[in-house]
């Protein structure tokens, strides 16, 4: 079968793999160091993020979109090629693995507590599977259905927000100075922009590959906006002493909100946003270790490796961090320069092979 | 319907992904610390951070 996605459908997955994931984070994350400049905090981490993307995206562009694993490989030879895609096929892994483990992070601690946590791994990596069993296009055709919904209840949530929205929680602007600026910025760049490179292993599929470095960067440019927006509207809610102290901030905001007897407990349709997004972010990762690893085998199918890397996920997901603090902290401190590795290595293969290509050219 | 035949590097890596993943799981089950990525990580990085913003 011919997979083919559209740009349309490229845009929204990105847009859905960049919000999804930091929405109920990010302004935690962000307020902590920057305290009320955290909106500013994200609003540098998209501009350094859309920035390393162009680069990525422009080298990319010089081989013409083949399949990311397959450019490793052409640009960096045979053996360095296979280490690179081992070590993308990784990364993918781990980042699931993260993402499902704040899946059940967030269930437990904030909608359904006293449940184990298991229930909700399980359930998500089963319904990825299925999903990976039905093809890549599959993914993109349900982000197709599932994309306007998630954007209403989004519009919806902001929206009822700003019925406690003050001006006063913001001021002094630029107070935390740059450092704090900057340290605030660190943690979300890696989460979730610099992350985003992974999608590069479906550029392959896109029909029409004219301004797809538009659509993609718009993509992250867009998600990055809805974020920004997300902090400042949190800041502007809660305060900046309250939103430090929570893990889901986002959450803890919309569950304070009720009006008219009638609408109360309406945090509901974020986590369902949330999830819905949360879903899509688990299935692209998935989908790439899948690619890779059919990559690496020269197999003609990856269904073999849907169930054993399905147990693997769900056992990182536990087995990598015990507890939520573990989780957090590493995710602040250690996430971004881990990425940032990641992307400094796929840059250098990529300029590698340009050189070689271009000596090889003079050579002829 | 006829199977097409596996190449040897292919079998070898289904299996090499399934015996990683059950002994993964087996580690998480038991608590053992099989392939310690985040302790690994956590050495490289951390200080990384601490050294540009002094701590979270």
């Amino acid at each position: 079968m011919n997979t083919q996605i559209t740009k349309r459908q490229l845009f929204m997955v990105v847009i859905n793999f960049v919000i999804f994931s930091s929405i109920l984070m990010a302004p935690a994350i962000t307020v902590v160091a920057a305290e009320q400049d955290g909106w500013i905090s994200m609003l540098l981490a998209l501009i350094i993020g859309l920035i390393l993307n162009v680069l990525y995206l422009f080298l990319f562009k010089k081989y013409n979109y083949p399949s990311l694993f397959e450019l490793m490989n052409r640009a960096a030879g045979k053996w360095l090629g296979t280490v690179m895609n081992i070590l993308i096929v990784f990364y993918a892994l781990h980042l699931a693995a993260m993402v499902v483990r704040n899946l059940s992070n967030f269930m437990v601690a904030s909608v359904i507590p006293y449940s184990h946590p298991w229930t909700y791994q399980i359930l998500i990596i089963v319904v990825v599977m299925y999903s990976a069993v039905l093809g890549v296009k599959n993914l993109f055709l349900l982000n197709d259905l599932l994309f306007p919904i998630v954007i209403f209840l989004t519009l919806i949530s902001f929206i009822l927000m700003m019925k406690e929205f003050s001006f006063l929680e913001l001021k002094p602007v630029f107070h935390s100075g740059p450092s704090a600026i900057f340290q605030g910025a660190y943690a979300t760049l890696g989460f979730p922009f610099i992350e985003a490179l992974i999608i590069g292993s479906f550029f392959q599929y896109v029909k029409k590959k004219e301004k797809l470095m538009l659509t993609y960067l718009s993509g992250i440019a867009a998600g990055g906006l809805v974020l920004v927006i997300t902090v400042f509207i949190i800041i502007a809610d809660e305060g900046t002493y309250l939103v430090s102290r929570e893990t889901f901030p986002t959450y803890s905001v919309i569950r304070d909100i009720d009006f008219i007897t009638i609408f109360e407990r309406i945090e509901i349709l974020l986590a369902i946003a949330w999830m819905i997004g949360l879903f899509v972010k688990i299935c692209v990762c998935f989908l790439v270790v899948m690619m890779g690893l059919k990559h690496l085998s020269g197999s003609k199918t990856y269904r073999p490796y849907l169930i054993p890397i399905g147990i693997l996920i769900w056992a990182m997901s536990n087995h990598l961090h015990k507890t939520v603090m573990d989780f957090s902290n590493f995710v602040t401190t250690s996430w971004t320069m881990y990425w940032f590795a990641l992307y400094c290595l796929v840059i250098l293969v990529f300029l590698i092979g340009l050189i070689r290509n271009k000596q090889t050219s003079l050579q002829s | 319907m006829k199977h097409n035949k596996r190449k040897p590097k292919e079998k070898l890596i289904i299996t090499g992904v399934w015996l990683f993943s059950i002994i993964y799981m087996l580690g998480y089950l038991y608590d053992q610390p099989v392939f310690p990525v985040t302790e690994g990580l956590k050495a490289v990085f951390e200080p990384i951070y601490y050294g540009m913003f002094g701590g979270p």
